[in-house]
């Protein structure tokens, strides 16, 4: 190569701070103080559950207490008929999540794969109701649910039918069928499969993450609701478990905030669990939500 | 062929439509003809015309109660909003720094925990919720008087039900914008960097208008869920701190479910989803545009 001239390109290798080992245990330092930090108001909330109520609030703070006093807890099922509460939570929280999954996957399948006239105009409408607060209709569904027409008022069922429909649980089920690839209704249409087939049996099962998703959101929700609860019930008979926490204070907030602090834990415990089976779920779609846009 | 597709479409948003219908769609509007009428309880209509909301603009607690109501709403839903994205962008950031390690699971997932328990954890009578509480205590601050501790009370509790909001906020909102920053385009992230110029003008110029509608979407959401949110501040403002220190939404149920005044509760409703809700809309819509024509992604502001 007589005659040409050699460029020598120098790369410069620069390592990124954070790609240093000390880099890697800050990264590591700073996910475990936000987990800490996330994870502190549970502990405290656990921490003087167990107290009396003379030790709830401590001028310093006491984080960890070893004279455990378990007589909260039994003071909740004391004070409130927690089990009954609970169970109305469940069929509160479950209905909803039923009659969302079966209500938005049948919609989401239908904007996302069948092609028809003014899908684009539904579509948005069902989206903009998302822009409707709840105070905007409770009163006439109050009026719906009294005794002069539906005659709900005081059951559990004025809880669940109003919260079956979710613009949310729609665009996130559409989203799911729309990530489907379009060759297995090509090849089911070719068996002979109808659309009913179709979606029961091929489009419902993929999406079951999605679906799975939005119950465990939908569930979250419905458990933690007090607005539609303290609307629509107001006999202890068929109070979910919000309610009780809220009685729990008592009279003019006379309550032991223990006792109210062991009612919490033991709420959330429903919660925990049906998080922890459903984690996998979250994860999964929040990452595919961020990688597919 | 294109009647039976249709049909069948129809077939499959029946009980959608049936339900938006009975529930949301109807009673919207049947929301607004009740602020209409002299409606108590479930009495007979009488039209009223704009009785209802002229008792509003008269009654001589309402701009106390809208006052607190917006300022509760723009503390909260502004510093959700900021704590949120910036907590987002952060965590989008490290894990792009981290795309290949296992590590980065735990992003998402330090989300869901934190929306998961910090809306679990905020809940009635919780936390700074039960501070309010032991403020009145006599063993918290011994060297006041009852009144004085109270007094404090009063003065704390905007701020008391701002705080209990954001966190109960504000996981769910990362998690919008976490998504959001996860799926901004690489290339254009890239070509903005090439482009040059300190980190805080890309964040400017590039990524809050990329974002832009997350954004949108995020605040709109937060200002109706905070218009929504009723258990903190009922608790906190727990009936002795006077009518006028009550929200919107706590007088709502006072005047409607427990007076029975049906029609005048809806004339509240109106006008406070008119006075919120659509301004914002309309504000923020425009906020992103704004960012659109300001922003790198306009090719007249990028570098020749």
């Amino acid at each position: 190569m007589a005659g040409t001239t050699t460029t020598v390109v120098r790369e410069r290798h620069t390592i990124n701070p954070l790609d240093r080992p000390w880099g890697q245990w800050l990264q590591t330092a700073f996910l475990i103080a936000i987990g800490l930090l996330t994870l502190m108001p549970l502990l405290w909330v656990i921490s003087t559950s167990f107290r009396t109520l003379r030790d709830s609030f401590t001028v310093p703070p006491v984080w960890i207490h070893f004279d455990f006093d378990f007589s909260n807890y039994q003071s909740v099922f004391d004070t409130i008929p927690f089990l009954n509460m609970l169970k109305n939570s469940f069929y509160y929280a479950g209905g909803a999540v039923i009659g969302g999954a079966a209500t938005s996957a049948l919609a989401g399948y239908a904007f996302a794969r069948l092609q028809f006239r003014g899908r684009g105009v539904l579509f948005w409408v069902v989206l903009s109701t998302m822009m409707v607060p709840g105070q905007m209709t409770i009163i006439p569904v109050y009026i719906l649910m009294g005794v002069k027409y539906l005659n709900l008022v005081n059951t559990i069922w004025s809880l669940i039918v109003p919260s079956v429909f979710t613009a949310f649980g729609i665009f996130l089920l559409r989203q799911y069928f729309r990530q489907i690839p379009g060759d297995y209704e090509e090849s089911a249409l070719i068996d002979g499969a109808n659309q009913w087939q179709i979606f029961r049996r091929i489009y419902l099962p993929l999406a079951a993450p999605g679906i799975a998703i939005l119950s465990i959101l939908t569930f979250n929700s419905r458990w933690n609701d007090y607005f539609t609860p303290l609307v629509f019930i107001n006999s202890q008979h068929a109070m979910p478990i919000t309610m009780g926490l809220v009685e729990l204070q008592g009279e003019w907030s006379t309550g032991s905030i223990a006792v109210v602090f062991a009612g919490i834990v033991l709420s959330v415990i429903p919660v925990i669990v049906v998080y922890i089976f459903g984690q996998r779920y979250l994860l999964e779609g929040l990452m595919m939500g961020g990688i597919k846009g | 062929m294109k009647r039976r597709r249709d049909l069948l479409a129809a077939l499959f948003l029946l009980p959608l439509f049936l339900y938006l219908l009975l529930f949301v769609l109807l009673p919207a509007l049947d929301t607004l003809a009740i602020s209409l009428q002299h409606r108590v309880n479930y009495g007979p209509r009488q039209f009223a015309g704009l009785a209802n909301y002229a008792r509003l603009t008269a009654n001589p607690l309402m701009p106390s109660i809208a006052g607190f109501t917006f300022l509760q709403l723009a503390s909260a839903v502004a510093i959700t909003q900021a704590l949120a994205l910036s907590l987002a962008l952060g965590a989008a950031w490290l894990g792009r720094r981290l795309a290949h390690s296992p590590r980065t699971a735990l992003l998402p997932a330090i989300g869901i925990v934190a929306a998961v328990f910090l809306y679990r954890g905020f809940e009635p009578g919780f936390s700074l919720t039960s501070f309010h509480l032991a403020l009145l205590d006599s063993e918290f601050l011994p060297w006041l008087a009852f009144e004085e501790r109270w007094r404090i009370v009063g003065t704390m509790v905007h701020w008391l039900t701002t705080l209990v909001t954001v966190p109960e906020f504000a996981g769910f909102t990362f998690c919008v914008y976490l998504l959001g920053a996860l799926a901004l385009p690489r290339d254009v992230l890239d070509a903005a960097r090439v482009d040059g110029g300190p980190a805080w003008r890309r964040l400017w110029t590039v990524t809050l208008p990329l974002l832009g509608p997350t954004i949108l979407f995020a605040t709109v959401t937060d200002l109706l869920r905070a218009m929504q949110m009723l258990d903190q501040p009922q608790i906190l403002l727990s009936d002795s701190l006077g009518e006028g220190s009550s929200t919107g939404l706590i007088y709502l149920i006072e005047v409607s479910f427990r007076e029975g005044l049906f029609g005048y509760a809806a004339a509240i409703v109106v006008a406070s989803y008119v006075v919120v809700a659509l301004p914002a809309a309309l504000l923020g819509n425009r906020g992103v545009r704004w960012l659109g024509r300001k922003g790198w992604l306009n090719p007249a502001n990028r570098m020749p």
